[in-house]
């Protein structure tokens, strides 16, 4: 099982970490953290082949509240990206963060992160997902005030921690409403539950989902709830900022996805309060990423438009629609963890994040360069590149459903994204380098592996979309299919 | 089974550029011949198999039913011919040109040729696709090179106007999209023979097949730049190395020309007749607001581009027509202002070279210092006029003679006024192309320009080149004419 790896691998780093620091060793612990995330792929593959032949696998974890694993398609669908951009990222740090102090404990929260984000999406019941949603969170506040000698990143981290555990507790509060109305915790059980008529017609359910909505929208940063990703992706360490806007953001999508489709009775509901905040995160993420200045805080803008786009994606609710919405979440995260990455490369070449301090740097680090346009052009939609692909996938999907007018504000919002995206290219990439910049040189070669696999995979997604598009269908019948999914669990 | 022939011509390029840009560091500005002989291999491939109909389907995206498929046929030929013509030719001269305008940076050879590649290979992959999604795709990937390229070696504020070309272009892209994406909805498919049939035997509401060809048609009237949609064209041509210029206007533009013709007109026939006048006049006014314009012009390079813009309003024009005769003469219009005006933005690159000067209230009697070069810029300014014996005045009779037809056979006054006021528009054309040529290489040199020399030999011989080929095909137009009226004929079922 993914977790247990993941699970063994917290444990061990701090420990490998004191006896290579003992011993003197160099990098050991960089190396191990890498290779317990490798290692997960191996369970994490034979997961997947479990799963395309029972359809759900469960596990039984024994405690209190019959917690149980859950997982489906869908779960596998979103443990994929986090695995990919949770390795390149620990790849990644070995060089990025070589000159920090308190390693041990940065690639003991980073594989706990990535333990707690799979544990989410793998959840069978609200118990279980609350609980690594905790996980999650906790490893993150700590590692987005990692360096905790400057201010910034101790405020960006004070600000996301007092908005995420107000969101957590919301969500609490919601999950307890919903298992007085169910009395079960379990998501088949509560699914199961809502076919009753009186139970999903009671009021207090709309109160139960709109604080649900609140607490998975804080996370997802979806408008007007995105307050502190501006501040803490920029103010991460770079690795850092790519898992947290790359996947970890997702997991508020995920969980949209999820009990979107559990409290089946209230679409309509759902359905409207998504689409209105999902333009509403498109227009303020890609209007207000026009206006950065700093690198990183663009970035952050763009990723809060690209929830935008991918609940709005959601909001619609078709088969297409959904599946349009799961491809772009794997899309994303490639995107957006190859951009943080870049970004993080350049200041850790320059020391700066300001754009106009790095206004031509690409001509100096040409394959960090190189590498940042592929991520640009891929995230602003450009045929050939993976996010071409998605987006038309969710366009489509709308104009399926007749939404026209909706159809039409999303392509504006990829109108608006692209011109900054274009300038920012064109200010790293063309301009001529300032004087101050001769003396930078090409990132080193670990950082550079991180990029390449997710560079390499928007290029090979975008070229060769046909598996990824047909994953993601099949993950979206699945996720529709509620009423498969209370059988497997429940039995008959 | 069928060879892959054309996916070589357009992939070749692609899978190359790498290479290129690698061996650029080596031999440096000698890379252009590297990039020369690939697009020799593209040409020839294409060249292989103009002599029929020839299709090549690899499949792609089974799942959502997209293909990558190649075909020419008689109305690609001319388009792709054209492209891989003038790409090659401009190739060679590029090596001089760049050689003036990057000098000893040796590095930058390189990645001029790799995105000359990628450019190249777009427009050829725009003009062949058999799929709304293959075809979006390379309309798109033309987009990216040229923008960049026009960015990084372009003259003036060339960021700013590869970025507002960039976003013009665009957004026109994305508005096909969205008509792409309907249009698979209401059909089913995205191969554009599937479509056409379908579309053609369903009754679809008038309404909703306005809105799609009306998107439609914003998405390649931006790339055409006709008024009101033409706003980044002086600037982008003007600014643009000179050899991008001479491909932009003359092969890239036209490609929204194509895709009106091979997608909308073939798609929405009901639409074009219904709006055949308004169209007519839009198309009118473009060559009016062109014509005038470049007469008002005294940079060489901006009167060229709003030459083309003008040009591209007979394109529409014929186009308005919706019959065999009209349609036709706008594709072999193309051709012809292909070759004229990738001649005139040449030779506005030589004079870059040889005087460092734009402005022609500056030059003046530069025949007798470069007379070859005089001569080509009349050959040019005359195809575009459409003097018998060069492949404009065919083209344009046939656009003129489609309209008028067309006229008749509705019984509209109204086009028929529309038709000769366009016929007197061609004045304009004559007017600013020998006053041009006057000012130019006539009357006497000022004193700035007595040590002026002619353009060198590798600069020259692809002016040359395309100046033989626009009598080639004035004089003797069958094996394209034929192919091309029967093309338009059967598959867009116009009389």
């Amino acid at each position: 099982m993914v977790i247990w790896t993941l699970a063994f691998g917290c444990c061990t780093i701090p420990i490998v970490g004191w006896v290579s620091d003992r011993l003197g060793l160099r990098y050991v612990r960089e190396w191990y953290s890498s290779l317990v995330i490798a290692l997960a792929f191996i369970p994490y593959i034979l997961l997947i082949r479990l799963v395309a032949r029972v359809g759900v696998v469960v596990y039984p974890i024994p405690s209190l509240f019959h917690s149980i694993l859950t997982v489906d398609m869908v779960s596998v669908f979103f443990i994929l990206p986090i695995l990919i951009v949770g390795f390149a990222s620990s790849i990644y740090s070995t060089s990025y963060m070589s000159h920090d102090t308190g390693l041990n404990s940065y690639y003991t929260l980073l594989s706990a992160m990535i333990l707690g984000m799979i544990g989410v999406v793998s959840a069978g019941d609200f118990f279980t997902f609350f609980l690594f949603w905790e996980v999650m969170s906790i490893s993150s506040y700590a590692l987005v005030a990692f360096r905790k000698d400057r201010w910034e990143p101790v405020e960006a981290g004070f600000k996301y921690l007092v908005m995420s555990s107000a969101g957590s507790a919301l969500m609490l509060s919601g999950i307890a409403i919903v298992y007085g109305i169910a009395g079960t915790l379990n998501f088949a059980g509560i699914a199961l539950a809502m076919r009753t008529p009186v139970l999903a017609s009671d009021p207090w359910l709309i109160l139960a989902i709109s604080l649900i909505i609140v607490g998975l929208g804080i996370k997802a940063a979806i408008a007007p709830m995105h307050t502190w990703l501006p501040d803490a992706h920029p103010a991460a360490p770079s690795p850092i900022s790519s898992l947290l806007s790359g996947v970890m953001i997702k997991t508020g999508v995920y969980g949209l996805l999820r009990f979107y489709i559990l409290f089946q009775t209230l679409h309509a509901y759902w359905s409207l309060i998504l689409s209105i905040l999902a333009f509403l995160t498109m227009f303020i993420g890609n209007l207000t990423a026009m206006f950065q200045t700093d690198i990183k805080r663009l970035l952050a803008y763009s990723s809060i438009a690209q929830i935008g786009y991918i609940t709005f994606a959601l909001s619609i609710g078709t088969i297409q629609s959904i599946s349009a919405a799961l491809l772009h979440v794997f899309n994303h995260a490639m995107m957006k963890g190859l951009l943080f990455m870049a970004a993080g490369a350049f200041y850790h070449a320059t020391g700066s994040r300001d754009i106009s301090v790095l206004e031509g740097v690409g001509r100096r680090m040409k394959l960090t360069g190189v590498i940042l346009s592929i991520g640009l052009l891929a995230i602003a939609g450009m045929p050939g590149l993976n996010g071409f692909v998605s987006e038309l996938l969710i366009v489509s999907a709308a104009i399926q459903q007749e939404l026209y007018l909706q159809a039409a504000l999303t392509i504006i919002n990829f109108v608006i994204s692209v011109a900054y995206y274009l300038r920012l290219l064109q200010r790293i990439m063309l301009k001529e380098p300032r004087s101050d910049l001769s003396r930078v040189e090409e990132a080193p070669a670990t950082m550079i592996a991180g990029m390449v696999i997710l560079a390499s995979l928007c290029v090979f997604v975008g070229v060769y979309p046909s598996m990824f598009i047909s994953i993601s269908e099949l993950a979206g019948r699945v996720a529709l299919d509620i009423g498969s999914y209370i059988t497997s669990i429940l039995g008959g | 089974m069928s060879l892959p022939i054309l996916i070589q011509a357009v992939l070749t390029p692609i899978v190359l550029a790498p290479i290129v840009y690698l061996a650029g560091r080596r031999l440096s500005h000698h890379v252009g011949w590297l990039a020369f002989a690939i697009l020799i291999h593209s040409t020839a491939m294409i060249l292989m198999v103009a002599g029929s109909e020839y299709l090549e389907v690899y499949s792609w995206v089974p799942r959502m039913g997209w293909d990558i498929g190649f075909k020419l046929d008689g109305l690609s030929l001319p388009f792709a011919l054209n492209i891989a013509v003038l790409s090659t030719v401009i190739a060679v001269y590029s090596i001089p040109y760049m050689e003036h305008r990057i000098g000893d940076r040796p590095g930058e050879y390189g990645s001029y040729y790799a995105l000359y590649l990628l450019y190249a290979a777009g427009m050829l992959g725009a003009v062949l696709a058999t799929d709304l999604v293959e075809f979006y795709i390379f309309y798109e990937l033309m987009l990216i090179p040229s923008y960049l390229l026009i960015a990084r070696w372009g003259y003036g504020e060339r960021e700013r106007i590869a970025f507002m070309y960039f976003l013009w272009t665009h957004i026109g892209a994305l508005a096909l999209l969205a008509s792409i994406v309907a249009v698979y909805w209401v059909t089913g498919a995205t191969s554009i023979e599937v479509v056409k049939t379908i579309l053609r035997n369903t009754r679809i509401p008038f309404q909703l097949e306005a809105g799609m060809a009306t998107a439609m048609l914003v998405g390649f009237l931006v790339k055409m730049a006709v008024l009101g949609l033409h706003v980044w064209l002086p600037h982008a041509h003007a600014e643009a190395p000179t050899p991008i210029s001479a491909l932009l206007s003359p092969a890239m533009i036209g490609i929204g020309g194509y895709g009106v013709i091979r997608i909308a007109l073939s798609f929405f026939p009901r639409f074009f007749t219904a709006y055949s006048l308004p169209i007519a006049l839009w198309a009118f006014l473009t060559m009016l607001y062109g014509g005038l314009m470049a007469l008002s012009q005294d940079d060489i390079k901006r009167l060229l581009a709003y030459s083309s813009i003008s040009q591209m309003g007979y394109l529409l024009f014929g186009i308005s027509s919706v019959n065999m005769l009209g349609v036709s003469g706008s594709i072999l219009h193309y051709l012809s202002h292909g070759l004229g005006k990738g001649i005139l933005f040449m030779i506005a690159g030589i004079l870059i070279m040889q005087t460092e000067l734009r402005s022609i209230s500056r030059m003046g009697g530069l025949a007798s210092k470069m007379p070859l070069t005089a001569l080509s810029t009349l050959i040019g300014f005359l195809t575009l006029i459409g003097l018998p014996t060069t492949s404009g005045f065919i083209s344009e009779w046939m656009i003129f003679g489609g309209v008028i037809r067309s006229s008749l056979a509705s019984g509209s006054m109204d086009k028929l006024i529309v038709a000769i006021l366009g016929l007197l528009a061609t004045m304009l054309t004559a007017g600013y192309g020998l006053w041009t040529v006057r000012r130019v290489f006539f009357g006497s040199i000022p004193k700035h320009l007595e040590e002026v020399r002619e353009g060198s030999v590798i600069a020259l011989t692809p002016i040359i080149a395309l100046a033989i080929l626009t009598f080639v095909i004035g004089v003797y137009p069958a094996p394209i004419l034929d192919r091309l009226t029967q093309t338009v004929m059967l598959s867009l079922n116009l009389g």
